[in-house]
């Protein structure tokens, strides 16, 4: 079964300079470890909240306490690109399933997955949730 | 980082009803020595701004004719004169670039999928998208973000 990963990220629809949902990005890694980019999806705020309380909010960060749940990891822009720019061969270690992008310039915003990171509480998620949203 | 930029440009549906309402611009750098993606940051353009953004580029087809001699034969060779380079490409060569699998020398600036809805706008019969005025309005785009 193909594994797929995902990279959410803040987006502005509406030109107001608030970002408004978010864009998830699914990929996969084939053989040579390359990152192959398959669908670019949107969904706002809610429908992602939506989401997130259907998975599951577990306290603890990124402790997972369910095996079958993968806690999302944030990542600054330098170290998405950093992630974007490694092959992941067979040699290196595999890259967090779920990562969220958190852009410097609304910090705020992305914060709000989970009620925010910073108040502890981690934000799960499952393959079967994000292969609906796909 | 200093240097120009590039944008790779995607189909976005944002009313999830699986047509396509405009593009999801990614603004990214390249360090060609290093053959290395900064992506910076990404612009959702709706397919009416985009048209707008697309209009004010189009240049009309200039086509000339030319007789090449190949063994015997002659035919004619029909060039298309544009100061544009390629910028529709498949999605596998768009994960190729994405993986640092060609060279970044040759690189388009604006990078757009062969699949996209918005084709026709890109890719019209009589005229052409004059890449360079494309550029400047994506960058403006960026810089008022």
């Amino acid at each position: 079964m193909t594994k797929y990963y995902y990279i959410i990220e803040g987006i502005d629809i509406d030109g107001n300079k608030n970002e408004d949902g978010f864009i998830i990005s699914r990929y996969k890694i084939d053989k040579n470890g390359n990152k192959i980019f398959i669908k670019t999806k949107y969904l706002t705020f809610d429908e992602l909240k939506l989401i997130s309380n259907k998975v599951k909010f577990m306290s603890g960060g990124f402790v997972n306490n369910n095996k079958q749940l993968q806690p999302l990891i944030v990542l600054t822009q330098d170290q998405l690109n950093q992630l974007l720019q490694k092959n992941q061969n067979q040699n290196q270690q595999q890259p967090p399933q779920y990562v969220v992008a958190n852009n410097d310039k609304s910090p705020s915003f992305m914060g709000k997955i989970g009620d925010g990171f910073a108040y502890g509480l981690g934000f799960n998620a499952s393959d079967a949730v994000f292969d609906a949203i796909f | 980082m200093t240097g120009k930029y590039y944008y790779f440009i995607e189909d976005l549906d944002i009313t999830s009803d699986k047509i396509p309402d405009g593009v999801l611009i990614r603004q990214c750098k390249i360090n060609i020595g290093r053959k290395k993606i900064y992506y910076t940051k990404n612009n959702y353009v709706s397919f009416e701004k985009l048209k707008d953004m697309i209009n004010n580029c189009y240049e009309t087809k200039i086509i000339t004719s030319q007789k090449i001699k190949k063994g015997v034969k002659h035919y004619t060779k029909t060039i298309v004169h544009n100061n544009n380079r390629l910028i529709l490409m498949s999605a596998k060569t768009i994960n190729e670039i994405k993986n640092n699998k060609l060279d970044f020398k040759r690189l388009p600036r604006i990078i757009i999928s062969k699949k996209t809805h918005f084709n026709k706008h890109f890719n019209n019969n009589s005229n052409i998208v004059n890449i360079n005025k494309l550029l400047k309005n994506i960058n403006n785009l960026f810089s008022n973000k």
